[in-house]
């Protein structure tokens, strides 16, 4: 077990790495300078002083060096500071990440509370109104883009006398009022997603109900409850783990979408910031933590396995 | 397969038909009435002259629907055209001959896929510049690891069937086993994929419309016709509904034709999609 | 487990309207903005949106009423002894919110800190005339001049030129994360794409004001969703500039709709530099082929009111814009003018926008739709916020949809936006009668005198047409019913939260 962690862990290393110099090349070759939208149209600035601030920010060295330089201190886990804020990465990353981390279960939690149970629902139902009603359901849930589903919740929501757009704060300090504040945008991500995870869902139910084990336990004349959660659901849960633990890592990017109709100050919202004001300190060290994120989510989904079925070993 | 299912599936593929017959001729017939402007009509309500009602600027939504389906589908079948194509091959051959091939694809792939996908489309069109093309070929980019992964996936469990290793004793080359028996048979994962892919591209091209960063005006897409009628969801909701509407019905043509394909291809499989 | 959801799900409802407050609440007025700030140095910070914030926290020597009238602020009064010479009586017993007290001492280093080319402060080039800043005493200010200068009050109003604590920037080096002012408001919390929080300065040199305890501003993109936070409560106020959603707010019994033309003039701009567009003749033959009040109706739903070089707003010196030909649109004339510069079938060009406000993709499409029936073809070049000001910077476009920061002093606008030697004349617009007008109209106090000289630039400008004026947009405040007393300044400034009640 933990030679697998060590080496899972160890592969996550050249994956992280290729990540990094990506972001610091993709971002370099877009036209704009950060300087310049830092000091906006207001500010008349002499070419020298232009200079001066280059060299302050180390932009006025080659490429490569800029590179190893931030490899360097990467590696350190410095982040380096903002262009834009002359805040530190790190520090601004902690205060987003709690939202975005939040914002993320929650989604994942809610779609997984209606994908299990339709799922189920879809594939053992024997009435016709049923199947056609889930189908619908999961096809609209699938086709509704999260910005539109996010306006019309909170416009829905305002109309109906719902206070929307509470002020975030971390779940530690008032866990009450930070549902609150992150429900209704987690209602928003988390329709698409549980849309797929019921069809997710009922395919594997539908796989385990073939299986002979099953059809020797209905024989052996166990009841139906306990066929089911023994064997049924218990494999059904392997798909829907690996989905969930995958869409969880997607949407550790920040839903930026969604943060920006509900005004929540999530890491997307820091990405998107930091795209649009060429920040590339900011947009590499969110990449960078994404990715990480990502990656470890990956790894708790493929552990989680190991828990749900025994006969699965790591080696 | 049971008659109500073929049944859907035959108007599945009939709403994809019909978007793509628009998508063909909509900019030729309506181009010049969806570009229009009468400052007298803004954000009228569905009349005779104009059955879905008009924009902002006074400009004809139906025409504006009709020529937008192109960049929606072009986006779509592009990308998702770009992604199999590469994805696929790569999954099927670094799947089949495996070794440092195959550990250098997964990685590559794993650092696309760890990259969060619409931020690396958002910096691409920021290099880029926003253009159909440019928006064809990076979602095709963020769509190639999965194909990839699901390509592979499939090739790896088909070289492990008896029929292949059959093929193998009796000493067939090692592209000809793929050609011949690995890729048709992975063929169907992918296209469950394929018909997954198709719907969220639909949905990433208004996401991005929605930054920005999408179709540029006054050219339409469904895309950016619904993230501009949104912002007149309370006074003049019909701007943003009909665009929602041909999504969703184009994602749902999509999903119906994908699940009855997928049944038609492979009956050993039961029927996946809800 | 689904039962169980659903209960979460509806007690989380029905607690959203529901909360419990410990002893005597303290009053806390909440603000929607669509924009965070990135700094608070006010004399540093350029953005709209760091100005807003600014407003509470310091103050300046004299500052705009709702009138655009220049009134007292930490002056109490001043004189011109000379035309070269202005002296400020400073309010006595004025503190900072550490406690000290402000004198001249101030004052002279924060417009010295402006003057200072190492401090970048954009608004230096409004008060760069000044020769020397002396304090005769503690509470008297002298400034000289090199030469006089008409707007030297207009360029003192403004947010870049607030007095700020000597000692604090002493001890920090700048003020982007920590604030040395006099104003209403103090910083208390600032958690940034989330809120800041402002508390009550209880040293405030306004007698009685504020008259709430706590500000909050809340940042909030997405225009749609600051309304809703109106209707529902979660906001008190918030600031729209989406004509859209204007129009539903004032459908609604629910919220009060504050308006008022603004300070900001929108204009379609041309790099006089690049064919056909060094032709004057080309450029005011435009002016007759566009339709002004259509743009005003469709990119901002009416809430605009079309305008000349002057913003409409400032009636003492705008032209009404009946004065002007070509704001009668002429397609035949258009057509006509630009056959004889020599494009009897029009021309082919890009407009530069972008998607942000300031950007007006809306008036661009509407521009575009109109040029083409003069047989001007104009492709969009729709790009993000970053390449728009890339491109601005670097002049690099043919044409541009722009929205322009103007002022209540002609000069303070007019001058570095179209003189040849202008900070921020990036039409690279050259025009030796316009340059005349311009040094006239500043070294000349007057107002009476003044009038006859900026309505010959006005006319003058309209048909050399650097750029096409277009309108002043409204600026626009929703509220909630239950707030008393906010006023609109009319050039965006929200200093009038310092009486507000609710």
């Amino acid at each position: 077990m933990s030679r697998y962690l060590g080496r899972r862990l160890l592969g996550a290393v050249p994956v992280l790495w290729g990540v990094v110099t990506l972001v610091f090349l993709i971002i370099r070759l877009v036209p704009g300078d950060a300087l310049q939208l830092f000091l906006g149209t207001q500010v008349e600035m002499t070419p020298e002083q232009m200079a001066e601030l280059r060299r302050v920010f180390g932009l006025d060295r080659p490429l490569w060096a800029q590179y190893l330089d931030y490899l360097g201190r990467v590696v350190q886990g410095d982040l380096g500071v903002s262009l834009r804020t002359a805040r530190s990465v790190r520090g601004e990353i902690a205060s987003r990440l709690p939202v975005t981390v939040q914002l993320a279960v929650l989604a994942v939690g809610i779609a997984a509370a209606v994908a299990v149970p339709a799922g189920v629902a879809a594939a053992v139902s024997r009435r016709a109104w049923v199947q056609a009603c889930l189908r619908v359901a999961a096809l609209a849930g699938l086709s509704i883009p999260s910005f539109w589903l996010a306006t019309m919740l909170v416009l829905g929501a305002s109309r109906v006398g719902v206070r929307v757009l509470g002020t975030y704060v971390p779940v530690w300090q008032d866990p009450w009022r930070s549902l609150e504040t992150l429900l209704l945008p987690a209602v928003a991500l988390g329709t698409g997603l549980a849309a797929a995870l019921m069809r997710y869902v009922r395919a594997s139910v539908l796989e385990v109900l073939g299986q002979d084990y099953v059809r020797t336990a209905w024989a052996k004349g166990l009841p139906a409850r306990a066929v089911f959660r023994r064997h049924v659901l218990r494999n059904a849960l392997i798909p829907v783990v690996t989905v969930a633990g995958f869409q969880l890592g997607y949407l550790l990017g920040g839903a930026v979408v969604v943060e920006e109709v509900f005004g929540l100050p999530g890491m997307g919202r820091l990405a998107l910031g930091a795209i649009l004001q060429r920040d590339y300190a900011m947009l590499q060290g969110v990449v960078l933590v994404t990715a990480t994120l990502f990656v470890l989510t990956n790894l708790l989904t493929d552990l989680a396995y190991g828990w749900i079925d025994p006969r699965i070993r790591y080696d | 397969m049971p008659p109500e299912r073929r049944w859907l599936t035959v108007v599945g593929g009939a709403v994809v038909l019909t978007a793509v017959v628009v998508a063909a001729v909509g900019p030729a017939l309506w181009m010049e009435s969806a570009l229009v402007m009468r400052t007298e009509r803004l954000l009228e309500g569905p009349s005779w002259r104009h059955p879905l009602g008009t924009d902002q600027f006074g400009r004809d939504l139906l025409s504006r629907l009709l020529v937008g389906a192109r960049p929606s589908v072009v986006v779509a079948f592009g990308a998702v055209g770009c992604a199999t194509l590469a994805g696929t091959t790569v999954g099927v051959v670094v799947g089949s001959v495996g070794g440092l091939a195959d550990q250098v694809a997964m990685r590559v792939a794993d650092v696309l896929f760890a990259f969060p996908g619409l931020l690396l489309a958002m910096a691409v069109m920021a290099v880029v510049g926003p253009s159909l093309r440019n928006l064809v070929l990076v979602l095709g980019l963020v769509y190639t690891p999965q194909f990839m992964r699901v390509a592979r996936a499939s090739a790896l469990a088909v070289r492990r069937e008896q029929y292949v290793e059959a093929a193998e004793a009796l000493g067939a080359s090692r592209w000809r086993i793929v050609a011949r028996h690995v890729a048709p048979n992975a063929m169907a994962p992918v296209l469950v994929q394929i018909s997954l892919g198709l719907s969220l591209a639909v949905l990433a091209e208004s996401a991005l419309s929605f930054l920005g960063l999408g179709i540029q005006p006054p050219v339409p897409s469904w895309g950016n016709m619904l993230s501009e009628g949104r912002q007149f969801m309370e006074i003049a909701p019909w701007n943003a509904i009909a665009p929602g509407l041909a999504i969703a019905l184009v994602v749902l043509g999509f999903n119906l034709l994908g699940d009855g394909l997928q049944e038609l291809l492979d009956p050993r499989m039961r029927p996946e999609g809800l | 487990m689904r039962a169980l959801v659903m209960a979460a799900l509806a007690l989380a409802l029905v607690a959203s309207g529901w909360a419990v407050q410990a002893g005597p609440a303290p009053v806390r007025f909440t603000l929607g903005v669509d924009q965070e700030v990135v700094g608070l140095d006010p004399h540093i910070v350029t953005a709209f949106s760091s100005f807003r914030r600014l407003d509470l926290l310091y103050n300046k020597l004299v500052r705009y009423n709702d009138q655009l009238r220049i009134e007292p602020d930490l002056a109490e009064s001043w004189e011109t002894p000379d035309a070269r010479t202005y002296v400020f009586r400073l309010r006595r017993g004025v503190r900072f919110h550490s406690g000290a007290e402000l004198t001249s001492e101030d004052v002279k280093f924060s417009l010295e800190r402006v003057l200072d080319p190492a401090t970048r402060s954009p608004g230096r080039s409004y008060i760069d005339v000044i020769e020397s800043v002396e304090t005769p005493d503690r509470y008297t200010v002298r400034i000289r001049l090199r030469h006089p200068l008409a707007s030297l009050l207009s360029g003192l109003a403004s947010g870049n030129l607030a007095i700020v604590e000597k000692a604090a920037v002493l001890q920090h080096g700048n003020l982007q994360r920590v604030v040395a002012g006099t104003g209403p408001f103090m910083l208390a919390e600032w958690v940034p794409d989330n809120y800041m929080r402002l508390v009550r300065n209880p040293r405030y040199f306004r007698r009685g004001l504020p008259r709430v305890d706590e500000v909050v501003f809340r940042v909030i993109p997405d225009q749609a969703s600051l309304l809703a936070g109106v209707r529902s409560g979660a906001l008190d106020m918030a600031t729209i500039n989406q004509g859209s959603v204007v129009v539903q707010a004032k459908r609604e019994p629910g919220v009060v709709v504050l308006q008022k033309p603004g300070i900001n003039l929108r204009i379609f701009s041309f790099n006089t530099t690049r064919p056909p567009f060094q032709n004057p003749a080309v450029r005011y033959a435009l002016s007759f082929a566009i339709d002004r009040d259509a743009i005003v109706q469709t990119a901002e739903m009416g809430f605009a009111e079309v305008s000349g070089p002057v913003p409409a707003s400032v009636r003492t010196y705008a032209l009404p814009v009946s004065q002007f030909p070509s704001y009668r649109r002429d397609v035949a004339r258009a057509r006509r003018m630009l056959a004889e510069a020599g494009y009897p079938n029009g021309f082919s060009t890009r407009i530069v926008t972008s998607p942000t406000y300031e950007g007006g993709i809306a008036v661009a499409q509407v521009i575009q739709a109109q040029l083409r029936e003069v047989g001007v073809l104009a492709t969009l070049e729709q790009v993000e916020w970053g390449t728009y000001i890339d491109r601005w910077v670097k002049r690099d476009f043919d044409t541009m949809v722009e929205l322009r920061g103007g002022d209540p002093d002609p000069d303070r606008f007019l001058y570095r936006t179209f003189h040849s030697t202008g900070a921020v004349n990036n039409f690279l617009f050259k025009d030796e009668a316009v340059d005349r007008l311009l040094e006239r109209g500043r070294v000349n106090l007057d107002p009476e005198r003044r009038k006859p000289i900026y309505a010959e630039l006005q006319t003058l400008l309209v048909e050399r047409a650097p750029a096409l004026f277009l309108y002043v947009p409204y600026e626009t405040q929703v509220l909630r019913p239950a707030v008393r007393g906010f006023r609109l300044v009319g050039n965006g400034s929200l200093y009038y939260l310092e009486e507000v009640q609710k």
